[in-house]
């Protein structure tokens, strides 16, 4: 039984139905029933959340159901491997990255998360780590400030003074 | 046909040709670019024609549009990453076809099947847009949620076999689209107080997070190294006649639906290559093997211009 509960699937259902019932409960607060219309701004919502809930449930109970009778292949012992770990370091870059943009600006941290992610999918030679990152954030800036208007984030004290001296 | 000889003769002239040829370059740039799109360049563009004859004008504008609207392929079948919405359907087939070291084959493919597509919608313009746009504009909210349901319909062509994964993903995506203020009501819907939620989830923004986060950490798990990919050389290799006769039904039917799904109003490229796919889907002898890398699956969305 616990070979069935612990696939992915099923994980990844209890997860969905969990954050949909949170959020059936959250649109309600906004849940005006008929003053705005006939529907109302929470009516799709909800429809999607109770969608949402049956879906995973009978997604889990496949799952269940399939490794019990022995259809689908039961979860296999986790071995803690090289690749997760690059899975996880890429995530937390991806992480730390969105987190630090609004307060270290574009300009200076987007250079810093290339070479990272250069040095983590297997890049060594030093001339294109250190190079190319910063040309390319050169290029999408200028491209995307000056030929196309469009802002990016310029962080907050030091950062954005840097960020005044190219856009 | 004095105006179809008009145009030919302004179409035709050296200048003209100029302004289309340096058009369609710009806009494959910006369309190859996730972010960038053929709207945006064309919206750029504007004030650049206000000191041209319309006609050139004109020829500019729908060139940058045609060129981006194609060009979104190019980072979709390379990368995986779509540079623009309606290319992200390109990246199903084309993708695949390029990790099997086929990229400029199917770069070709999407390159034929998008100028045949176009020019099919061309023709189609001038001979009966006038009748089509009538029954067009007859097209209210009705049809539209209609439209969009039948949309929806198309998780099941696309789903295989694991239709309830696909469904449970649609509806993440639905549940996406409703972040943010609700268009009737005004009302803040999933924002927690956060006002970069107030304007919603942006398309390109989704995808983006759908496709290259994705494929950049199944990258890094699967380690493959960056390093040496200098030496890849990618040339464009169109096909051949025999291969386009072996599309023709597809190139046809995605064409026939591109510009009848391009004719109404308010309903973009985006879904006609969605359609253009699920019917190839449909259609096709082998429905299995989508996804893996075939001609039909980059000829069918391709034709959306």
């Amino acid at each position: 039984m616990l070979k069935a509960l612990l696939k992915a699937d099923v994980v990844i259902s209890v997860i969905v139905f969990i954050i949909s019932a949170f959020l059936f409960f959250e649109i309600k607060k906004v849940d005006s029933g008929d003053v705005y219309g006939e529907l109302g701004p929470a009516y799709w919502p909800k429809f999607i959340l109770v969608s949402l809930m049956v879906l995973s449930a009978g997604l889990a109970a496949i799952s269940v159901t399939g490794v019990l009778k022995g259809t689908i292949a039961g979860v296999k012992p986790f071995h803690f491997t090289v690749a997760n770990a690059r899975f996880l370091a890429a995530v937390a870059i991806i992480a730390v990255y969105l987190i630090l943009l609004p307060y270290v600006g574009f300009l200076v941290l987007t250079p810093l998360q290339m070479i990272a992610f250069m040095y983590l999918l297997g890049e060594r030679q030093k001339v294109w780590i250190f190079s190319l990152p910063f040309a390319m954030t050169f290029g999408i800036v200028l491209l995307f400030t000056k030929a196309m208007y469009v802002p990016l984030p310029r962080g907050v004290g030091i950062f954005l003074d840097i960020s005044h001296l190219v856009y | 046909m004095e105006i179809w000889l008009a145009a030919f003769y302004n179409v035709f002239s050296p200048m003209p040709l100029l302004f289309i040829f340096g058009g369609v370059m710009m806009g494959v740039m910006l369309g190859a670019i996730p972010g960038l799109n053929s709207t945006m360049g064309t919206a750029l563009l504007i004030p650049f024609t206000y000191a041209m004859d319309s006609t050139t004008g004109l020829l500019l504008l729908t060139a940058v549009y045609c060129g981006g609207t194609f060009g979104g392929s190019i980072s979709a079948i390379l990368f995986n990453v779509p540079g623009s919405p309606e290319a992200s359907v390109t990246g199903f087939d084309g993708y695949p076809m390029a990790k099997a070291g086929q990229a400029g084959r199917a770069l070709g493919i999407a390159i034929m099947c998008s100028t045949i597509g176009g020019l099919f919608s061309v023709v189609v313009m001038n001979l009966v847009s006038p009748l089509l746009a009538e029954v067009a504009l007859t097209f209210s909210d009705p049809e539209y949620f209609a439209l969009a349901f039948a949309a929806l319909t198309l998780i099941a062509t696309l789903g295989g076999k694991q239709m309830t994964k696909s469904f449970l993903i649609g509806f993440v995506g639905l549940l996406i689209a409703t972040i943010g203020i609700d268009p009737m009501a005004g009302v803040e819907r999933f924002t927690f107080g956060w006002s970069g939620l107030i304007g919603g989830v942006n398309f390109i923004v989704a995808l983006i997070g759908a496709f290259a986060v994705g494929e950049i950490l199944l990258t890094a798990e699967s380690g493959s190294s960056i390093g040496g990919e200098g030496d890849v050389k990618v040339s464009t290799k169109l096909p051949s006649l025999l291969e386009l006769l072996k599309l023709r039904w597809t190139i046809l039917r995605s064409a026939v639906l591109g510009t009848m799904i391009g004719i109404l109003p308010g309903v973009g490229a985006t879904t006609a290559s969605f359609i253009g796919y699920s019917e190839a889907v449909r259609w096709s002898k082998h429905p299995e093997k989508f996804g893996t890398g075939v001609p039909e699956g980059i000829a069918g969305p391709g034709d959306r211009q």
